[in-house]
């Protein structure tokens, strides 16, 4: 994959991210899952699941050389 | 017991920040040489980033909203603020790596020919960033004072709080400041985890605890009403105000490579979950123990909490813990303003001063700075609060600017004050107007905003006439 494709594909990813904060699903379920509210869970695995994307992206820019 | 913990912190940080100094010029008290590395970059923006809110002011927000309040403000700044690192951070980096900026003004000076342009840059960072230093300092005070249980008004613990940053910040300087944030961040951090484990404990683990909520509390367990998607929505323009903060570039500016970046970036998003979650749930939990709270006393949730669940010395830690999340931003911010004035006003204004005079006024920069701002903290302005939280609107207003400066070449002078001339004037009338949030959909001013700015940057781009690429100097 190009250095311009990652970014396509990593920008991408975060978009699908921003919208899925939107999860008008769950918005009034007060389901427990693991013991903890639904709603929590999900936006916690929304920030974990953007640390494999944003590595993507970070690659993308650069950041994987030593040098600038 | 509890203010010996508060004040054996501050003397903690005051040792690192003394002893982390370097001897070296110009760049090493402002820029630490350029030779920050990823852990420390890392650590260092987080606790920058991360003020006394992320830990009381998320668990009274929790308290009254649910919830909610980690999709609000934490999982959009787990996505935002990364990309502005990488889309913002990094190509400033490169630049003022490649020309020698010391401030991100320097460069949009540089970059749109303008001195007029770079004073009023100066003039607008500095009116956003006062706000957001007295309400540091306040907290700190407020704190302090809590510790002491009153033997120790709030005016003299700022005064403590501001005097312990000032020693370490002009001793030494950026370097100083980042290993200190670094110290702030690993403690705050670790102890959100350390006081939730303990209360929930106490609940009987978090699946009880969660059960209960859901049986006495259930508006708190969904977003319900208690928010709506457009809300959410447009929080996410909030965390954009990184893109534009005087005290977060500086930092960008001290990376020793591209390289350095990519920890930051990746790994951000899981301090805001370590940093918020606990938090969060705090909050909801001192909704069930401590109910009926409202305004201004639910902002003692937390510690209420805490010291009902692990008495005094967990009270003292938490204590310690505000006391870091407000220090780790004021040095940054204090530390920005004084390269600001010394590089952006009193270096633009005669002749160039030499290397040695430019860290004399970096230190008195910082020094009248935190002086200055804790004088205005004893007036207690009315709304300080509230303005402290507008500053975030201010700064995500500008962000155009920036991105424009960095992505788009057709970026003119003539948008670029297009853009600023709108952001203030846009930020003047919703804040002046009361338009906290717009509508019943509860619209955030900082999406209005970076609307507005980005508009006139466009056209104002546009309708000029093209000139030649910038000169570096």
């Amino acid at each position: 994959m190009t250095r311009r494709q990652r970014q396509i594909v990593g920008l991408t990813a975060i978009g699908a991210l921003l919208l899925a904060r939107h999860d008008l699903w769950w918005w009034h379920d007060p389901a427990l899952v693991a013991g903890l509210p639904i709603g929590l869970v999900w936006h916690v695995g929304i920030c974990l699941a953007a640390m494999p994307v944003l590595d993507l992206l970070a690659r993308s820019c650069g950041t994987g050389d030593a040098g600038p | 017991m509890t203010l010996a913990i508060a004040l054996l912190s501050l003397a903690a940080v005051l040792a690192v920040g003394l002893g982390a100094r370097r001897l070296g010029g110009r760049d090493e008290f402002f820029l630490a040489g350029r030779t920050i590395g990823p852990v420390l970059l890392l650590l260092t923006l987080f606790g920058t980033h991360m003020t006394s809110f992320a830990l009381l002011g998320a668990a009274a927000e929790s308290y009254r909203r649910g919830i909610g309040v980690f999709a609000l403000m934490a999982s959009s700044s787990a996505l935002v603020v990364p990309l502005v690192f990488l889309f913002v951070g990094l190509p400033l980096w490169r630049e003022a790596k490649a020309h020698g900026y010391l401030t991100p003004v320097g460069w949009l000076r540089t970059r749109f020919q303008s001195e007029a342009f770079g004073f009023a840059l100066v003039a607008v960072f500095a009116a956003l960033l006062v706000p957001y230093l007295l309400v540091g300092i306040i907290g700190a005070g407020v704190t302090l004072e809590q510790a002491s249980g009153g033997r120790l008004t709030e005016a003299a613990g700022g005064f403590v709080v501001v005097a312990v940053v000032a020693a370490y910040v002009t001793s030494g300087g950026m370097r100083a400041t980042a290993w200190v944030n670094a110290l702030q961040t690993l403690f705050f951090s670790s102890l959100g985890a350390l006081a939730v484990w303990i209360v929930l404990r106490d609940f009987g683990g978090p699946a009880a605890a969660m059960t209960r909520l859901v049986g006495e509390r259930p508006d708190l367990a969904v977003r319900g009403s208690a928010m709506g998607p457009w809300e959410v929505a447009t929080w996410a323009f909030v965390p954009l105000s990184a893109a534009t903060f005087p005290h977060l570039a500086i930092h960008w500016m001290s990376a020793r490579s591209a390289a350095t970046f990519r920890l930051p970036v990746v790994v951000y998003p899981l301090l805001i979950a370590i940093v918020w979650f606990p938090s969060v749930v705090l909050g909801l939990l001192a909704a069930l123990e401590i109910p009926g709270l409202e305004g201004r006393a639910t902002n003692g949730v937390l510690v209420n909490l805490l010291a009902n669940h692990a008495g005094d010395w967990l009270a003292g830690l938490l204590f310690a813990g505000v006391l870091a999340a407000v220090m780790s931003s004021l040095d940054s911010q204090s530390l920005a303003l004084g390269a600001l004035f010394t590089h952006d006003v009193v270096g633009r204004l005669g002749k160039a001063i030499d290397e040695s005079r430019q860290v004399l006024y970096g230190r008195l920069g910082v020094v009248v700075t935190l002086l200055i701002a804790w004088s205005l903290s004893l007036l207690h302005p009315p709304g300080i609060f509230r303005l402290g939280a507008w500053a975030f609107a201010g700064f995500a207003s500008l962000a155009p600017i920036v991105v424009g400066a960095l992505h788009w070449p057709r970026t003119s002078r003539a948008g670029a004050w297009a853009a600023l001339i709108t952001g203030v004037a846009g930020w003047c009338w919703l804040f002046f107007g009361g338009h906290d949030a717009i509508g019943a959909a509860r619209i955030q001013p900082a999406a209005v905003l970076v609307a507005a700015t980005t508009v006139a940057l466009v056209v104002g781009s546009i309708l000029s006439p093209t000139k030649p690429a910038a000169a570096n100097r």
